[in-house]
């Protein structure tokens, strides 16, 4: 028998009770690093960019808007360095912050259920003319910019699961499938197993803008891609996995706003998606907030430590004899506090440290998601490691405070106190 | 270990139990206290382990005085020197007869624990056992369990408070004869109602003679 089973064996006598304290300060932990991350994200924000808290105004710039095609946009998605060189001289730009991400060259709206429209990104290929069949290319040829027109999808990225959508009444169907219990107008994709005999390998098909399923892939006449393939995809073909999408500026209170939008706009050809007022009141928040999380912390670790003592007050109650036993052979108040508080104490550092962890992986999208950015936007602020080490260690420290009263009182009770049955 | 008892005077509430009560054990041999229940067997054994202090009178190992140290300091030497043997000893149910009797391994450096803990058991007639629960043992192979684990640290005083109590005649002769071999050159106090152990013990100290009735001035036994 090794020490180590004694306290396994003595912890877990209460499995629940333990398990829910190590929730709870697992959650705990998490909780108060994210507040402090927050927190710490909102004076960094102040710092570097709302000097001493005067109200700023952030202008998000994209690239040129799309061109309509088939109720498809497409526009190059990424910022000339020329460009964002160009903007960052402009007077009155105060910071500017580059957004990489992936680059969507097309863009299509969808209609969702519970009339949500929402813009979603798609990667377009190009394909060779002669691999074009010739009505296609002559309905391309031919058409409006706002026509719908047939489009081919690239059948690598196709699956029947996964692209199956409804369309116009005048576009005519390719076949009639039952898929997830719905009657789809129109069915795409591959069939491994041969279940739609009408199924589609390398057909054309039409692409209605009323779509509520997003398409994967789509291809467009050649001459529209050309212009931009050399700069969205490298000498592979392979898609730019992160390019410059996006760039925030912040504006001093004191500069001609409008006179920065009509260069970026008319000058420039950029769009200005939204315009946003940082507020000088963050800087009064994150104090404050400092101040109430603290306060929250040091009720929730209380809690936590009171429900420490109880439960190994209340274990060491049921374990008096057992006390006493070990005490007869030999056991010190040291050797005590490792069979009852041991595993408690290293189970509470273990929730500790991946409360920790948990708040280090989620910060940053709830970080983006309070201080209302895109979770795209890279965040410069990480929580600092000392507050996951100042967390485990409080963590660490409360369960052994906690459980020394308890243990102390158990040792000094007179011996054949505890030994009588 | 030479155990020593001088002038010692015990209450239990109001009553005189231990009356200015002396004698003394030298090293290696082993004692027997006898007497009826209730005369104060136990408590002169808790006061000789440092249990319960002596309200008069002076308790000393070799030649310290455990009754003029600290309760951590007697606790201290106790758990260094001495072992204890109670009457109904206490196991837990859910650990097998090995691992209870590999308890003291935990407190203590024992060389080769696992190794001496199963040669005494072994002696004790406990080696079909080693892996059964104790919960399921009989009464006398529990007091043989309970034998091995006071002795697996080789303590210098061994104090037993009727350890056969409880047996019958057959399994408690067997297991008395069992603890005066294995403690040979061991200093052992035993309180017991058997006076065929009592009469095998080095020293015999029967208690009802030291009661204040019938004894006012102090006793020495050797």
């Amino acid at each position: 028998m090794t020490f180590w089973t004694l306290i396994r064996a003595e912890a877990c006598r209460r499995p629940l009770s333990l398990i829910l304290l190590a929730g709870i300060a697992m959650l705990s932990t998490t909780g108060i690093v994210l507040g402090f991350s927050l927190i710490g994200h909102m004076e960094h924000i102040v710092s570097t960019e709302l000097g001493k808290g005067e109200n700023l105004q952030q202008l998000r710039v994209l690239p040129a808007k799309p061109l309509t095609f088939a109720g498809i946009g497409i526009n190059k998605p990424i910022l000339a360095e020329d460009d964002i060189s160009a903007i960052r001289h402009l007077p009155g730009v105060i910071s500017s912050r580059v957004i990489h991400s992936a680059p969507f060259p097309a863009t299509v709206y969808l209609n969702l259920p519970g009339n949500f429209r929402v813009k979603q990104g798609i990667p377009i290929y190009a394909i060779a003319a002669e691999d074009v069949p010739l009505a296609i290319r002559k309905q391309w040829s031919d058409a409006r910019p706002d026509e719908t027109v047939p489009l081919l999808f690239n059948p690598q990225l196709i699956h029947y699961y996964n692209i199956s959508f409804a369309t116009r009444d005048n576009i005519p169907r390719v076949s009639h499938d039952i898929f997830m219990g719905q009657s789809l107008d129109i069915t795409i994709g591959s069939d491994p197993y041969e279940h739609f005999p009408n199924a589609f390998n390398r057909k054309t098909f039409p692409i209605s803008t009323d779509t509520t399923i997003a398409p994967w892939a789509i291809a467009l006449p050649k001459q529209v891609t050309d212009v931009w393939m050399a700069e969205l995809y490298g000498a592979n073909n392979i898609p730019h996995t992160a390019a410059p999408v996006q760039l925030v500026i912040t504006l001093s209170p004191s500069c001609d706003r409008d006179a920065i939008i009509a260069t970026i706009q008319d000058t420039l050809g950029l769009q200005i998606e939204d315009v946003h007022i940082l507020q000088g009141t963050l800087f009064r928040l994150s104090a404050g907030g400092k101040a109430i999380l603290t306060a929250l912390s040091l009720i929730l670790f209380s809690l936590l430590a009171i429900g420490g003592a109880g439960w190994v007050a209340s274990l060491i109650g049921e374990r008096r004899m057992m006390i006493g036993l070990y005490r007869q052979h030999g056991a010190q108040l040291r050797h005590l506090l490792c069979i009852f508080a041991g595993g408690f104490m290293l189970l509470l550092s273990i929730a500790g440290c991946l409360g920790a962890l948990c708040a280090l992986l989620i910060h940053g999208p709830i970080t983006a998601l309070i201080l209302a950015q895109l979770p795209i936007e890279s965040t410069p602020y990480a929580p600092p490691l000392h507050w996951i080490i100042y967390s485990t260690a409080l963590c660490f420290c409360l369960a052994l405070i906690a459980t020394v009263p308890p243990l102390w009182k158990a040792h000094k009770t007179p011996l054949l106190e505890l030994l009588k049955q | 270990m030479h155990v020593s008892c001088l002038r010692v005077e015990r209450y239990c509430g109001e009553r005189l139990v231990l009356n200015n009560l002396s004698f003394s054990v030298p090293t290696g041999k082993s004692c027997a206290i006898t007497g009826p229940s209730g005369c104060g067997k136990s408590t002169l054994l808790h006061t000789l382990a440092g249990l319960e202090l002596p309200q008069a009178g002076t308790i000393t190992w070799n030649d310290t005085s455990i009754s003029d140290l600290s309760g951590k300091k007697r606790e201290k030497l106790r758990n260094e020197y001495c072992g204890l043997l109670l009457q109904e000893p206490i196991f837990d149910p859910h650990r097998s007869t090995l691992a209870s009797a590999l308890l003291p391994s935990l407190f203590h450096t024992i060389p080769d624990a696992s190794k001496q803990a199963q040669e005494l058991l072994n002696i004790l007639g406990l080696s079909e056992h080693l892996a059964q629960s104790t919960a399921s043992l009989s009464g006398g192979q529990r007091i043989r369990l309970a034998i091995a684990r006071c002795l697996l640290n080789r303590p210098s005083l061994i104090i037993a408070d009727e350890p056969t109590g409880s047996l019958d005649e057959q399994n408690a002769r067997a297991t008395w004869q069992s603890l005066l071999e294995l403690t040979q050159g061991t200093t052992m106090i035993v309180a017991t109602h058997d006076p065929e152990f009592a009469a095998a013990c080095d020293i015999h100290i029967p208690l009802e003679t030291f009661q204040p009735q019938r004894q006012e001035d102090a006793q020495v036994v050797q």
